[in-house]
């Protein structure tokens, strides 16, 4: 790694960096093994490489920052599942639930994240819960889709209840729902979407395709909806600066469908502003993103 | 003086002077050292936060100036402190020190 220089970092900078850390109970050396080195470091050798107002930019976007790590995952759900009314769960025969993956990641075989809450979900949440005592009994979980299309073709009055642990835009999601729509309904299922995390334009794009969905956290986004910046203008033609100067993919400039998110799960999410995950800049060369998704 | 005491002066005195913090990366000092010298500031009420950033208390103006040795104010106000990235350790009377040329700040 580049050895440090912090010339263009103001002292004030990184004091309150180190408050923003207290605040949010990050530790100095908390890992994010895809990036490299430690958070603190990460993050302040990414305010290395940015102007004054950029710094300040990037340090009030991560005021509103929102990390979760895995230890998380169970109370999240717990707290997006108490949104759907008991009343509704208890009238199915079956509820099965399902991990959110697109159908071009189905062909390729690609993990996502949603297969990891079907474990926590079923024996951690609704088998814990009083809550769920009259329903446990019904929960399974389908790793596989086509299931539904096989050994399952022949339910009626289920619920098929698709689980991630983040919605950015949503794309993803109708995706997965088209998908199941064209390929394994049956006429009696009912459907739901809950997520840990999701971005309210994600929910919003669902409600418009008639989908219930619930999430845990409801997040706005990060400089066009924010409450801190006082200049969401001057804010978003910094932040595009950053980005242009930063990276060339610009499928990727304010996050994936510029959803602005200010978020990273066990995995960050493309939705989330390039400057904290991607840790390939221009030219290939490497970025000091605090939170990397790829090596 | 200690050198952890001299790495906090450098600290208050950088935070007084709203300075970067390159003069303690260049003691050697890594991220994760600055955090606890901050640590260090902010638990001990030396700095505090305005409006405009944060600026030291009375009791961090007392420290960054006060003799570490006798307690007292000194006299240059804790403004000159050692260059402690140029300490090296004690040499023999017959031992050669060539400096590294790269890190020395005098122009050859």
């Amino acid at each position: 790694m580049k050895s440090s220089n912090g010339k263009k970092l103001p002292t004030d900078s990184v004091v309150r960096l180190y408050e923003i850390f207290h605040s949010k109970n990050w530790h100095s050396n908390d890992e994010f093994p895809s990036s490299g080195g430690k958070l603190f470091e990460r993050f302040c050798r990414l305010l290395e490489r940015l102007e004054v107002d950029e710094q300040d930019l990037i340090l009030t976007l991560t005021e509103d920052f929102l990390k979760y790590w895995e230890l998380h995952y169970p109370i999240l759900m717990e707290k997006a599942l108490a949104r759907v009314p008991i009343a509704y769960l208890q009238k199915f025969r079956k509820i099965y639930l399902l991990p959110i993956v697109a159908s071009k990641d189905l062909e390729i075989g690609s993990g996502k994240s949603g297969h990891h809450l079907l474990y926590s979900t079923e024996h951690i949440v609704f088998a814990r819960n009083d809550r769920y005592a009259t329903i446990r009994n019904k929960v399974a979980q389908i790793a596989n889709i086509e299931a539904l299309g096989e050994s399952l073709s022949g339910r009626a009055d289920c619920l098929i209840m698709f689980l991630d642990d983040f919605i950015g835009t949503g794309k993803t999601t109708i995706d997965c729902l088209f998908d199941y729509w064209t390929k394994y309904r049956v006429s009696t299922d009912e459907v739901v979407v809950v997520a840990l995390v999701a971005q309210r334009q994600g929910l919003v794009c669902l409600d418009r395709h008639y989908f219930k969905a619930y999430a845990g956290m409801v997040r706005k986004r990060g400089i066009s909806d924010s409450q801190r910046l006082p200049d969401i203008e001057k804010a978003l033609s910094i932040m595009d600066r950053i980005e242009k100067r930063a990276f060339s993919s610009r499928k990727y400039y304010r996050g994936f469908g510029q959803c602005e998110a200010l978020v990273s799960m066990i995995r960050t999410p493309n939705d989330t502003f390039p400057v904290y995950w991607m840790t390939r800049g221009r030219h290939g060369q490497p970025w000091p993103a605090p939170f990397g998704r790829y090596m | 003086m200690k050198i952890a005491d001299s790495h906090l002066r450098l600290l208050l005195r950088l935070i007084a002077g709203r300075g970067s913090i390159e003069p303690l990366l260049k003691r050697g000092l890594t991220y994760a050292q600055v955090w606890n010298l901050i640590g260090e500031a902010l638990d001990g009420k030396l700095i505090i936060k305005v409006d405009q950033g944060y600026v030291l208390t009375a009791l961090g103006t007392k420290r960054m100036r006060s003799d570490p040795e006798t307690g007292k104010s000194r006299s240059d106000g804790g403004w000159i402190l050692p260059e402690e990235e140029s300490r090296i350790e004690k040499k023999a009377s017959e031992d050669v020190y060539l400096p590294h040329l790269r890190k020395s700040s005098f122009k050859i």
